[in-house]
């Protein structure tokens, strides 16, 4: 286990030491005959932004959906806080470690059916059993910090994307994440209502909150990630801080992905 | 005129016992068919398979064969529920056929993301379904559900087939004894479209709630 064939990543001891928030050790997913992720580890420390680069299909969203356990993998290792975490309970059991790990989608996935306020206390009600007036209290905070205060009585379909969006993160924030990951949040949103939501996550960041971003956004990842992974095929190609990643890519997947997003 | 008042009191009765087995029979099969839809979420192939013969046989075969089955051939098998039980039985097996149909489309319609987001919430399934997915199902089969209701409370006319005293039958015997099928025909068909009615505007104000919650757009990108 000690050995490790992902360029950049520390050799990993066992437990993970007590500076890391997360890691994941060689995450492998196959679906059916296709491997869709290929031995696939990532450090975080507490605090830092990791963002994960790479084309469509490269498996980044699956790694994403295997970190917070939304999809089993089927070999690997993950820690949460030197913890290691058991992949192989059952479904009912992982509820409890997926409340630890916040999550945003490019499709918001707002409930429709419930007003920005409800969508953000439903969890910590149902979940945590949170009296009402108590989780309303705390999402009124979580609102104003997104800067949605005075959105908190409208429904979804009353909010622009970048609005719905921003109750996402304030959604999963009301669950007391210690890790948030982002999936291409901004992917569905106009130009003009991108910059606010990673504005928010800018806020989120500098707040100290551990965060791993599935992005598109290279200003922004060249701005706020701490390190960088690139993945290609299932596997991580390069990996270091985003000035290396960005501006001196080795690899010939990165270069030529590289040269496509810059264009 | 008079013959419609003096017969009052038969229609009257004829009316309730047609909406008593409708809302019996919408109970149960709307209840079953919800339970048997959401059960395939979680269930495997063998639920699917034999919803979809089950399907198969009741939306297949004409009601009238279907009470008749109940009414007649079931007491030969020992079961003699009468002609009020065989009809509810008869009904209910048929409408629960549908409202399967009509709940798996509901679900079907609920967008992915909405489980997903769930469970990443931490919320457990139970929950998920009854807090998150159920209202977004009402929302959907709202009207192919009303629409079925309407054309069930009409079909409820076969069970005078199987001397089910309801409206139909009460008017077939007061047409016997009266001789005036005109009048009493109309007075049938008016009982139904008032019930149906009543139905519809239920479908109005409810599309109407539906929109102020949801909006135009429900379905997310």
């Amino acid at each position: 286990m000690s050995t490790n064939s992902d360029p950049g990543l520390p050799a990993s001891q066992d437990p993970s030491p007590a500076d890391v928030k997360l890691e994941a050790r060689n995450i492998v997913k196959r679906f059916g005959n296709n491997i869709i992720l290929d031995g696939v580890s990532l450090s975080a420390a507490p605090g830092s932004v990791t963002a994960i680069i790479g084309a469509s299909g490269s498996g980044k969203s699956t790694f994403l959906r295997c970190v917070n356990l939304l999809i089993r993998p089927d070999a690997g290792e993950l820690f949460l806080d030197g913890q290691r975490v058991d992949i192989g309970q059952r479904e009912r059991d992982l509820l409890r470690y997926r409340c630890e790990i916040g999550m945003v989608f490019q499709s918001y996935n707002l409930f429709p059916h419930m007003t920005a306020l409800e969508n953000v206390i439903e969890a910590p009600m149902i979940v945590h059993r949170v009296p009402r007036a108590e989780a309303t209290e705390r999402a009124v905070v979580l609102l104003e910090k997104v800067r949605l205060g005075p959105r908190a009585a409208a429904y979804p379909h009353q909010l622009s994307g970048g609005e719905q969006q921003r109750v996402a993160i304030a959604r999963a924030l009301a669950m007391h994440p210690r890790v948030m990951l982002f999936d291409e949040v901004t992917s569905a949103l106009d130009p003009e209502l991108k910059g606010e939501v990673l504005a928010t996550m800018r806020d989120l960041a500098a707040d100290g909150m551990t965060m791993i971003v599935v992005s598109h956004e290279m200003s922004f990842v060249r701005q706020v990630a701490s390190q960088v992974l690139f993945m290609s095929s299932g596997r991580i190609i390069e990996h270091g801080d985003p000035d290396a990643i960005l501006d001196r890519p080795r690899s010939p997947e990165l270069q030529a992905f590289v040269a496509r997003i810059m264009d | 005129m008079d013959m419609i008042v003096s017969l009052w009191p038969r229609f009257l009765d004829a009316t309730l016992l047609t909406l008593a087995i409708f809302v019996v029979v919408s109970f149960m099969s709307t209840t079953i068919g919800l339970l048997a839809a959401l059960a395939t979420i979680a269930a495997g192939r063998w639920l699917a398979v034999s919803l979809a013969i089950y399907g198969w046989i009741f939306r297949g075969v004409p009601e009238l064969v279907i009470l008749l089955f109940c009414y007649l051939a079931l007491p030969q098998l020992g079961l003699d529920l009468g002609p009020v039980g065989a009809a509810v039985l008869g009904f209910t097996l048929i409408s629960t056929a549908y409202e399967v149909e009509i709940f798996k489309s509901g679900l079907a319609g609920v967008h992915r993301g909405q489980f997903e987001a769930a469970r990443a919430l931490g919320i457990p399934l139970p929950s998920a379904l009854r807090r998150i997915v159920l209202p977004q199902v009402i929302r959907i089969v709202a009207t192919p559900w009303i629409t079925y209701a309407t054309g069930s409370i009409k079909r409820i006319s076969i069970a005078s087939a199987v001397a089910v005293t309801e409206i139909m039958q009460v008017t077939k015997q007061a047409i016997a004894v009266s001789h005036q099928p005109f009048t009493l025909i109309l007075f049938a068909s008016a009982l139904y479209a008032t019930m149906a009615s009543i139905l519809m505007v239920a479908e109005i104000v409810a599309a109407r709630r539906f929109k102020q919650r949801f909006g135009l757009s429900t379905e997310l990108p």
